[in-house]
């Protein structure tokens, strides 16, 4: 459960000069103290309240967009909220693994492949090399580079650049997501593409803090909003109400009266039944009040039965089969796919997931209980994926967990097709 | 209540008195700590600075050897004449001393550009910071990896003799790196605040070249010794090139190194703990 609270938090920049910067002028400074002072003020260096007496409490299912003109603060708060920014006062405490996406092309190198970019921006979210291999196969099919990804960087073009890096930063959701303006991505076939994926993977993520001019964006990705104003929180609530008072400020042009900061009155919005935490939290009102009869009973047997039954590792493996079927449906459908590095990618998923069962049997009957529905996903992403219709693929998963995970077959080899008859056989 | 009075007087008090709460320590351990687990991360970008600096030429990294083998017998040849020294010993000696020097030079000069070079990648990364310390230490071990063959050429040309000395090399390296990383973070600490410190470490470096027995011998300076033994250099380029050569390192050296160790790490410590989560801000 991922959550940001920040109390009475304050930013100031100092702003350097290239005089103040140089140690010279800080030596006569001091020599010559009392002169200098009495010329220029006593604050020699000029200081900037970039944030001021900001209070927030963000939950899960938050998605916070940040209203304000330029300078009012919004990138600033996003960087304390990534860690990156330490405030001089007040406190910051977050809560889950967070992710500031603000200049997607970060640190790419133009002298390396596509591929090892792919890693090496891996690297930089906090993966590992070896986590990274795994994913490189379902990115390098997104960007749909082909051959690119084999030739160093900087002979791409710009767009090409946007949709490696958009690839990469789109395939590892974290709790909490952070984003400065808008994504924009190259051509508009590829934006569609990108809106899906972008939208799968704001799904996943717990807390979105989004800062943006477009009030579009804003209002299609966001659930609640910010205006902020000179460093300061000046209003807060649901994203419609905000965008008004954003734009009646703005009407009532530079004159506008700084108010105190509001208190962020999240909890007050009517909690929405998929939100696990509102939902339980009302609950728990409900309960302490005895009032039965508001208690969503069936939701509620279900929550405290997940309690002695929990099942954590089933999501992980259900997506690790999943991943499997895609890559090995593919690989019987499309021989043009059959490329050494997709079977590598199937070997490698293989193994890890030979290895999350080996530690532990619990594991193995999550796997086999997940298999179906592994496989339902797999067949409907591994159909999109290569363009035909679903019909066209088995409708039942047609091999068994331990075919699956045998590293020496491939389907569409004569063996391996013997092996799926002779299991059909043995069903019917 | 008491710093509040204060706080409204000086942004820069106020400052330090953030930097100096305990918890800070705590933190700046964390932060090198984390750092450290982030070696995938750091270890290829100390890779491609390497790569970036030599890119497209066909030879590639390898003209760090190559410049270093030029150098060393050029200068070799030079000052053997000069000095009047047989080459078969000083030849050797010349070599481990630039391939050491080379070490140490680069992770000081290097160090003042941890943060400063690294400005982009703070402002938009939440990684801890001193993962750009361990890439500076890590692109002069990639250096002085390619420089080490000139002197193992030189070495086995002139049949040196390593002896169980050699086993010293190891601990000696190890200490060096430990030094090249206190300096990464506290000289880029500094020179991300002021922007002159690296003009200023870089020709102070510069002479310290010359004051440094890398091209002339220790034994060429009876009588002013102290220049020898206050030059913290002498002592870190001393204890891995007595080893290299097949010599005992004495222990006034090795105590020095150690000194300058516990006594950099604690400046740095210090000033890491209370001006770290300034850096963001300063670059």
């Amino acid at each position: 459960m991922a959550s940001i609270t920040l109390e009475k938090v304050s930013v100031s920049f100092p702003v350097y000069s290239s005089a103040t910067r140089s140690i010279k002028n800080r030596l006569i400074q001091s020599a010559t103290g009392g002169q200098i002072r009495s010329e220029s003020g006593s604050d020699r260096i000029s200081v900037v309240q970039a944030l001021q007496d900001i209070n927030l409490q963000l939950e899960s299912g938050d998605r916070i967009g940040l209203v304000g003109h330029n300078g009012a603060g919004k990138t600033t708060l996003l960087r304390v909220l990534g860690g990156i920014y330490e405030p001089n006062e007040g406190r910051v405490a977050v809560d889950g693994s967070t992710v500031p996406l603000f200049d997607i092309s970060l640190g790419m190198d133009p002298e390396s492949t596509g591929y090892e970019n792919i890693i090496l921006r891996g690297l930089y979210l906090g993966l590992s090399r070896s986590q990274m291999r795994g994913r490189l196969d379902e990115i390098a099919d997104f960007t749909e580079l082909g051959d690119f990804l084999n030739l160093p960087i900087r002979t791409y073009s710009a767009g090409m650049r946007m949709r490696l890096a958009f690839a990469v930063s789109t395939s590892v959701a974290p709790d909490i997501l952070l984003i400065d303006e808008g994504i924009g991505a190259g051509d508009a076939a590829f934006l569609q593409k990108a809106s899906e994926r972008l939208k799968l993977f704001t799904e996943q993520v717990s807390i979105i803090v989004l800062s943006s001019h477009s009030e579009e964006l804003i209002k299609r990705m966001c659930n609640k909003a910010l205006l902020m104003e000179h460093g300061r929180v000046v209003g807060s609530g649901s994203t419609q109400d905000v965008l008004t008072q954003y734009r009646q400020r703005q009407e009532g042009g530079g004159s506008v009266e700084i108010s105190a900061p509001l208190p962020l009155e999240i909890a007050s919005k009517p909690a929405t039944p998929s939100d696990p935490s509102a939902w339980a939290m009302e609950t728990a009102r409900f309960l302490r009040e005895g009032r039965w009869d508001a208690v969503d009973v069936d939701r509620l047997v279900e929550e405290v039965v997940s309690l002695v039954d929990p099942d954590p590792d089933r999501d992980l493996i259900e997506g690790q089969l999943t991943y499997l079927l895609v890559q090995l449906l593919i690989w019987h459908w499309r021989e043009s796919e059959r490329s050494g590095l997709r079977r590598e990618t199937i070997d490698q998923v293989r193994h890890q997931t030979e290895l999350m069962i080996r530690e532990d049997k619990n594991v193995v009957d999550a796997a086999e209980k997940s298999l179906e529905s592994a496989y339902k996903k797999a067949r409907s992403t591994a159909a999109q994926r290569m363009d035909i219709e679903e019909s066209q693929l088995p409708a039942k998963c047609p091999v068994t967990l331990p075919l699956l995970l045998d590293r020496t077959w491939f389907p569409g080899q004569a063996a391996a097709d013997d092996a799926v008859a002779s299991r059909r056989a043995a069903d019917a | 209540m008491t710093s509040n009075t204060v706080n409204v007087q000086s942004p820069l008090l106020q400052q330090l008195s953030h930097g100096l709460e305990p918890e800070q320590l705590k933190k700046a351990w964390r932060d090198i700590f984390e750092g450290w687990r982030r070696r995938e991360l750091w270890a290829t970008l100390g890779l491609h600075d390497i790569r970036q600096r030599y890119r497209r030429s066909t030879l590639g990294p390898f003209w760090i050897t190559i410049s270093m083998g030029v150098m060393v017998f050029a200068l070799g040849l030079l000052y053997g004449q000069i000095f009047g020294q047989e080459l078969h010993d000083y030849l050797p000696f010349l070599a481990a001393g630039f391939v050491i020097w080379g070490l140490v030079s680069a992770m000081i000069l290097g160090g003042c550009t941890t943060f400063i070079s690294a400005e982009g990648m703070i402002r938009q990364l939440n990684a801890p910071v001193s993962i750009y310390a361990y890439r500076e230490v890590w692109t002069a071990v990639i250096a002085f990896a390619h420089n080490i063959w000139i002197f193992v050429a030189v070495a086995w040309w002139y049949d040196v003799d390593l002896s169980w000395n050699a086993l010293w090399i190891l601990p000696a390296v190890a200490i060096l790196l430990i030094n090249g990383f206190w300096m990464a973070l506290f000289f880029g600490l500094l020179s991300a605040r002021f922007r002159d410190v690296p003009l200023i470490i870089g020709s102070i470096v510069q002479v310290l070249f010359f004051l440094t027995p890398v091209i002339w011998r220790p034994e060429m300076l009876p009588d002013r010794a102290l220049l020898l033994e206050l030059n913290p250099f002498y002592h870190m380029v001393e204890i891995l090139r007595a080893p290299m050569l097949g010599h005992t390192p004495s222990l006034s050296n090795w105590l020095a190194v150690l000194l300058i160790a516990v006594v950099g790490w604690g400046v740095t410590l210090f000033f890491y703990s209370a001006y770290r989560w300034r850096i963001a801000y300063w670059v």
